[in-house]
């Protein structure tokens, strides 16, 4: 595949030929496939063929284009607006009419309504899973952070049956969510905000079919029953191994404006190795896409400005970047360092402490080290917590992070905070993909500065028990982790690198971090999403440099978007998707059995 | 005529026109009702959205399109509207110099909006009942030259008061507000605003006042300027029966101290072929003396549809004819049978317009006609009920949709809006019959 991939689509790609078996291969994580707890890629990317949204997005060949970041009907008959009946004046009630015909793969099949979509909010605010886009909800929907905390508060974390989850969703409503009938949806929001139509586009926002609440959320008995209203269904699922998706039998064309469903079957293998070898198993055909590496193919032309420009560390930070968000590719956040000031080391509770850990980490360095474990094209240091190409853009004013490391500095910081003599903390990392380089490299650079790391690696499962999902305040024996972040949304995506990692009790705020005056300006930056582009930006740019203030995360690398990506021979009508990282759409390709001998 | 604004002097008496005879100052309101061009059998209730055209307004409009057709005339001149202007000024009370012939009332308010002084840092207030434009256009201002909008949320109900209305103004007012923005009458409540009171609130402190009058025309015999308001917009379409596609401007151009005694505020004509391709317009009067005449600075835009303009004149001395008094004194009583049958109905709880407080009342009645409170945040049935009104029995109101204060719901209500083409009989089955479907709604 060349850079053709994000040319216009050839007419011959409107109708393309149907069948065959679609092969990823790589090394991402495929635990958990509940819809309630999907909100990012990889697994986001396979949960929207059997799991449809409200809104969503429409490939497009060419992911620079408006419409590969707006949202478009999915089981909404529209876009609510003023001039539909959808939104009125005050830009706080969503009506959703929904599309007649979607039906779920019961026997026999049966409508999606309007319930069922209640249910599926109900069910993201469950207090067994953490979905980690539900800060964006239960901080936009009226009535939803009280539904969560009343959840939460009423059946207990561990042990909850799927009979005690249900019986709280019946007897409760989240006020701001309801159906006017089965089909027509009401969403009112607490404040007007422009940006809901691209939360909605999640799919933890999926609607659930009343099946679902005879499971726990995110459990081994859910999986095995998953229902289907997109064109793909669940035919085969272990857990960290195999995903194997085939034609869903109840779905049809005509009721789904956005996915093609080319392919018979889908098949995701997860294995050992990294970007490297996933590649060489595409070019001998062993599989079409790479599972989560992201690889940019071969010929395509390197990215501009900010992945090479950046690679210098004494470029200075508050130096002029490039266009804003929506007329170029989203960068991400590759990896940055969380700290667990909730349970974790004491010491980690002094920004001195923090601060010399930001002092401490040669981030140009570690680019460096990492660069052919983390994927294509290279990571490269990062400035700032949010990358180039999201809101808000730089504020001109520099974020204080040093170009490059000062362990003198580190140690001094250290001596005052009353670690003179060093101190020790444990860091905690998956065992797969780069995660383990990134983790040994800033590990050595923390001990150039007198901090001892202790480095501990955990398979997915505990990872996510003990930094995802365990509810900060509990011993959970970790101080350190290397985190990664794309953008939930490209357009007016202010919030999705500040708000979900440092408003208290946030929903990927892993570390428990939590200020009050964060929390004021992450509200301020909600409130102003009326205002205009400058003063949202300002808002937002406010809470990044109080949290860089307080040295409230590490930012380690940023990544430009592996576009267009490596794909198999016979791979034909690639759409990198945005908000899925720039993955492509699975239900948009097609294969073409003459590049089998290409 | 209402307490809110204030009469205008008797225009003077028209010329006879085509098909309106002398008689009809004196005609039978079912004389009146035959000049209209309506859909046998319908009941039309929703002259807040648009009104019907009499069948002179129709041919006139048929004619000057005729006359004007192939022709090798300067059709500049006449763009100019100079008479029609001149007629339709008398009937407001004000000069030809101070009206512009628009195309809506939407073009009214953006011209005006966005041909405002504002800058940086200053604070408009405006309602969340205001039309769209209003406030899409105020948001433009916002987006591209960052000034405040501040939006309330005034009360709704039986039982609002002038009073409050006004208190809730004056308490948003700050010292960078510049501009108070809001509707003589609202098109979602059919509150009749008070609208002197709170232009003298302006004037206290100093402040512009835009008001979105797009039903006022046709329905009150007043004084535009008596208002003391800066800005008027208004639809020609709606109470005044013209053509879709007119409204009416009103700028105030001159310092008459009795009615508003501020400097007159500066605004841009932001689409004009009239505004000075070098140099720059006079000093605006400061006395009862125009300066310069700004609404042809507005007028004049390129070519214009003098069909239309002519068709919207013809509305106006019709109006003139039968007695804007007269006429306003007929709709307000349709109005009060309207209010008095919905509340024998459904009640004062089901009132979304005021009634107790009669400064606030206008001919337009909104209300829920469901027998359930929740239903009235039930857009599908209020849209359902309009539409089987229409399609099943031919019985045309509207919908609308709204805040109320403290409520976290968006309300919808059905509006009834009758006009001089009504009578008390078609008000009373067209009540009954939207009673009935609403109660199998329900």
């Amino acid at each position: 595949m060349t850079a053709a991939a994000v040319a216009p689509r050839p007419a011959a790609v409107d109708a393309p030929p149907a069948g065959g078996t679609l092969r990823l291969h790589g090394p991402g994580a495929l635990d958990r496939l509940d819809p309630a707890v999907a909100a990012g890629p990889p697994v986001a990317d396979v949960v929207r063929l059997f799991s449809r949204q409200l809104v969503t997005y429409e490939p497009q060949a060419d992911p620079r284009t408006w419409q590969a970041v707006a949202p478009v009907p999915d089981v909404a008959v529209a876009v609510p607006s003023t001039y539909n009946m959808g939104l009125g004046a005050s830009h706080r009630s969503y009506v959703f009419h929904l599309r007649p015909g979607v039906l779920w793969d019961t026997s026999p099949p049966r409508p999606v309504t309007a319930p069922d979509f209640v249910r599926g909010f109900k069910r993201m605010a469950n207090p067994v899973t953490r979905s980690p886009a539900l800060t964006y909800f239960t901080s936009a929907i009226r009535g939803m952070e009280e539904f969560r905390a009343g959840f939460a508060a009423a059946v207990p974390r561990d042990g909850a049956t799927a009979a005690q989850l249900a019986a709280y969703q019946d007897a409760h409503e989240i006020a701001g969510v309801f159906a006017l009938d089965d089909e027509t949806l009401v969403i009112e929001l607490v404040r007007p905000s422009p940006e809901v139509v691209s939360v909605l586009a999640l799919t933890c926002a999926s609607a659930a079919p009343a099946e679902y609440d005879a499971f726990v959320p995110g459990s081994p008995e859910l999986h095995r029953n998953l229902r289907s209203n997109g064109p793909y269904r669940v035919a085969r699922f272990a857990p960290g191994a195999e995903l194997r998706l085939e034609r869903n039998p109840a779905w049809h064309r005509a009721t789904d404006p956005v996915r093609r469903a080319n392919v018979d079957r889908i098949e995701i293998a997860c294995g050992e190795g990294g970007p490297a070898a996933v590649a060489a198993r595409i070019d001998a055909g062993a599989a079409d896409l790479p599972w989560s590496s992201p690889l940019r193919a071969p010929s395509a032309p390197r990215p501009a400005a900010a992945g090479t420009a950046w690679s210098s560390p004494h470029r200075a930070p508050s130096a002029p970047r490039p266009a804003a968000a929506g007329t170029a590719l989203s960068h991400a956040l590759a990896a940055y360092l969380a700290f667990n000031v909730a349970d974790g080391a004491e010491a980690l509770r002094d920004v001195r402490v923090r601060r010399a850990v930001a002092l401490a980490v040669d981030r140009a360095a570690l680019a460096e080290r990492c660069a052919a474990l983390l994927g294509e094209p290279a990571p490269y240091p990062a400035d700032r917590l949010v990358p180039p190409h999201n809101d808000p853009g730089p504020s001109g004013e520099g974020t204080g992070l040093p170009p490059s490391p000062d362990p003198g500095a580190a140690r001094s910081l250290l001596a005052d905070a009353g670690y003179a003599d060093g101190l020790s903390l444990t860091a905690v990392y998956r065992d797969r993909d780069g995660e383990p380089a990134v983790a040994r490299a800033y590990a050595a650079d923390l001990e150039r500065a007198g901090i001892g790391v202790r480095l501990v690696a955990l398979d997915d499962d505990a990872y996510r028990r003990a930094v995802l999902e365990a509810p900060p305040g509990g011993p959970r024996g970790w101080d350190l982790t290397a985190r990664s972040r794309g953008a939930d949304w490209i357009h007016r995506n202010g919030a999705v690198f500040l708000q979900p990692l440092f408003a208290t009790g946030a929903s990927a705020n892993c570390g428990g971090y939590s200020d009050p005056e964060v929390d004021a300006l992450v509200l301020r930056a909600l409130e102003a999403a009326v205002e205009p582009r400058a003063k949202r930006d300002a808002a937002w740019c406010e809470v990044e440099r109080r949290v860089l203030d307080d040295a409230a995360a590490v930012p380690l690398l940023f990544q430009a978007p592996a576009v267009p990506r490596r794909r198999g021979a016979r791979v034909r009508g690639a759409c990198p998707m945005p908000a899925s990282g720039y993955a492509d759409d699975l239900a948009a390709l097609w294969l073409d059995p003459a590049g089998e001998d290409a | 005529m209402t307490q809110t604004l204030t009469r205008a002097q008797p225009p003077a008496r028209p010329s006879p026109a085509d098909g309106a005879p002398r008689s009809l100052r004196d005609a039978s309101w079912e004389t009146v009702k035959g000049l209209f061009a309506l859909e046998p059998g319908a009941i039309h209730l929703n002259t807040g959205t648009v009104g019907a055209m009499p069948h002179a307004v129709v041919d006139e409009h048929d004619r000057v399109t005729r006359e004007w057709t192939g022709g090798l005339m300067d059709v500049y001149q006449p763009t100019q509207f100079p008479e029609y202007r001149a007629l339709i000024a008398r009937a407001y009370g004000v000069d030809r110099d101070e009206i512009v012939i628009t195309h809506n009332a939407t073009e009214g308010i953006a011209r005006v909006i966005n041909g405002l002084d504002l800058h940086a840092g200053d604070e408009v207030i405006a309602t969340s009942h205001e039309c769209y434009s209003v406030l899409s256009n105020f948001n433009l201002l916002r987006n591209r030259h960052g000034i405040s909008l501040k939006v309330l949320t005034p009360p709704s109900g039986y039982g609002v008061t002038a009073e409050e209305i006004v208190a809730l103004f004056e308490q948003a007012i700050t010292a960078r507000t510049r501009v108070l923005a809001f509707s003589a009458i609202t098109l979602w409540t059919g509150t009749m605003m008070p609208v002197r009171a709170l232009c003298e609130l302006a004037q206290r402190h100093g402040l512009i006042t835009v008001i979105d009058g797009a039903l006022v025309p046709g329905l009150l015999h007043c004084s535009l300027r008596a208002t003391g308001a800066d800005f008027i917009a208004c639809s020609g379409s709606k109470y005044q029966c013209g053509p879709l596609g007119t409204g009416i401007l009103y700028v105030r151009n001159k310092v008459f101290p009795e009615h508003n005694p501020l400097p007159l505020p500066t605004v841009w004509p932001v689409i004009s072929t009239w505004y000075p391709m070098v140099g720059d317009t006079p000093p605006r009067s400061t006395t009862s003396v125009e300066s310069y005449d700004v609404g042809d600075y507005l007028q004049i835009a390129g070519s214009a549809s003098i069909a239309r303009g002519a068709a919207l004149a013809k509305a106006c001395e019709m109006w003139d004819e039968i007695g804007r008094d007269r006429i306003e004194r007929r709709v307000f009583e349709l109005g009060e049978h309207a209010r008095e049958r919905i509340l024998e109905r459904f009640g004062e709880e089901a009132m979304f317009s005021p009634g107790a407080d009669a400064r606030l009342r206008s001919p337009l009645v909104a209300f829920n006609p469901f027998r359930r409170r929740e239903d009235a945040w039930n857009v599908k049935k209020a849209h359902e009920l309009t539409m089987r009104l229409a399609d099943e029995h031919k019985v045309w109101i509207r919908w609308t949709e709204f805040d109320v204060p403290g409520s976290p719901h968006q309300h919808y209500a059905a509006r009834v809006a009758p006009h001089v083409f009504n009578d008390h009989e078609q008000i009373d089955r067209g009540i009954a019959t939207l009673a009935r479907l609403a109660e199998e709604l329900s």
